[in-house]
């Protein structure tokens, strides 16, 4: 029996997973469905994980494996809420972070009204790679799809995204001498 | 650059991956393009409120890992007079004892009670004295309890009835029913017994068909009469005559 006979205990690799992914797993959560629910979410998730960790093979990739045991538990969670999200806070992964500005929040809550918009595909790609940061290999793994379509998905949500907020976000128009440098 | 930017350019550059188009030849070519130069600003501006793609490091909550802790069922094999068994315990006590199992199915049948299969022996050593003592007629008790919370209320009901049956004694599936309160489900009693999650510990051998006769027994009724022997039961003489 390959999946128990591993040097680390499932406990131990259960420990390790939360260890390194609790954090991102629970900014997932609250990018998603918002803050309130965002705890139970991404404690279910680990529950869920820690249930079948026995049967993933030794090689692979526990963070992606996770991500689509979150995506899945936040999927249940519309399911059972018929989509209703509360719309208090936005995308941002911290709360009441000093660096988050009033406004930045309201475009942030606005963008996350957005992305439930769209395809469910398209919003999931591109809250994995803008704002979680996974590389397409992961969301591609995340996603049971090809980097192709991963690329392609996010690439389609932030196309929508930018033409939802054309001349709603105050853009500075710089000149020649003015040009920010990065 | 001396076109437009594509939107794939643009968002290559928003996402931090150009492969072809850098910012700055966008920027350049934004500089005398006016219409660009109103995309770029807007989609820079957008993308710099979207802030980085990071998260705070945020240590779990205790009481993930203690739910976790509660989940865990520690599964091993344990020498009994006829061989080996498969046994799994929890913080709570014992979930599962299967006559015919692998490790595998093991796992799989804890993983199905929606417990954290971890496989790991030396968890299973109070059973291993418990077992001992019992087999060597030194003792009837057993210190390790059981751990039922998976099942639902009626095979609760049935499996805790029957773990209170002394050894030496016997029931019948009425006997149990009645004393659940639900003396017409005898039937529902023998099939819950028939899935008896934890034999020997919970001891559905000591519960015997209604007419007299043995009854059934999922490890083998060689077992169930070795048991009862071993326990020094008084059986009807029909019971005796269906031993094997």
């Amino acid at each position: 029996m390959t999946a128990v006979a591993l040097e680390l205990s499932t406990r131990g690799r259960i420990d390790e997973a939360i260890d390194r992914h609790y954090g991102e797993i629970l900014a997932l959560a609250r990018r998603t469905v918002g803050p309130t629910h965002a705890d139970d979410i991404a404690q279910e998730a680990f529950i869920r994980a820690a249930r079948s960790l026995w049967r993933l093979d030794s090689g692979a990739n526990v963070r992606a494996w996770i991500y689509k045991i979150a995506l899945n538990c936040c999927r249940d969670h519309f399911r059972r809420n018929k989509r209703e999200t509360e719309l208090s806070d936005g995308l941002a992964s911290r709360t009441n972070g000093p660096e988050v500005t009033a406004e930045q929040q309201e475009l942030l809550r606005e963008v996350r009204v957005f992305l439930l918009e769209l395809p469910r595909r398209q919003r999931e790609a591109f809250l994995l790679r803008r704002l979680q940061g996974l590389e397409y290999t992961e969301i591609a793994a995340v996603m049971d799809c090809s980097q192709d379509t991963a690329r392609a998905n996010v690439y389609q949500a932030f196309k929508k995204l930018r033409a939802h907020f054309s001349g709603h976000v105050e853009g500075k128009i710089w000149t020649a001498a003015s040009r920010p440098k990065n | 650059m001396d076109r437009c930017f594509t939107s794939e350019e643009l968002t290559a550059v928003l996402l931090g991956e150009p492969e072809k188009v850098s910012r700055d030849e966008l920027e350049i070519h934004a500089e005398g393009c006016p219409s660009c130069l109103v995309e770029l600003s807007e989609a820079l501006a957008l993308n710099r409120q979207l802030g980085d793609a990071a998260f705070e490091p945020t240590p779990a909550p205790d009481s993930l890992r203690s739910s976790i802790d509660e989940l865990v069922a520690n599964f091993g094999e344990v020498q009994v007079p006829w061989g080996s068994v498969q046994a799994a315990v929890t913080s709570r006590g014992l979930t599962r004892l299967e006559f015919d199992a692998s490790a595998q199915r093991m796992a799989e049948l804890l993983a199905g009670d929606g417990l954290i299969p971890e496989e790991s022996p030396r968890a299973l050593q109070p059973l291993r004295d418990d077992l001992e003592r019992y087999f060597a007629g030194e003792s009837k008790d057993f210190a390790t309890q059981p751990d039922l919370r998976t099942h639902n209320k009626f095979m609760r009901q049935v499996l805790e009835r029957t773990y209170r049956i002394p050894a030496g004694s016997y029931s019948t599936y009425m006997g149990v029913a009645t004393e659940i309160g639900k003396p017409r489900a005898y039937r529902a009693v023998g099939n819950a017994l028939g899935a008896n999650p934890i034999p020997i510990i919970i001891p559905c051998h000591r519960v015997l068909a209604t007419s007299g006769g043995l009854g059934g027994y999922g490890g083998g009724l060689q077992i169930k009469r070795f048991l009862l022997e071993l326990e020094g039961a008084m059986l009807s003489p029909r019971a005796r005559a269906a031993l094997p």
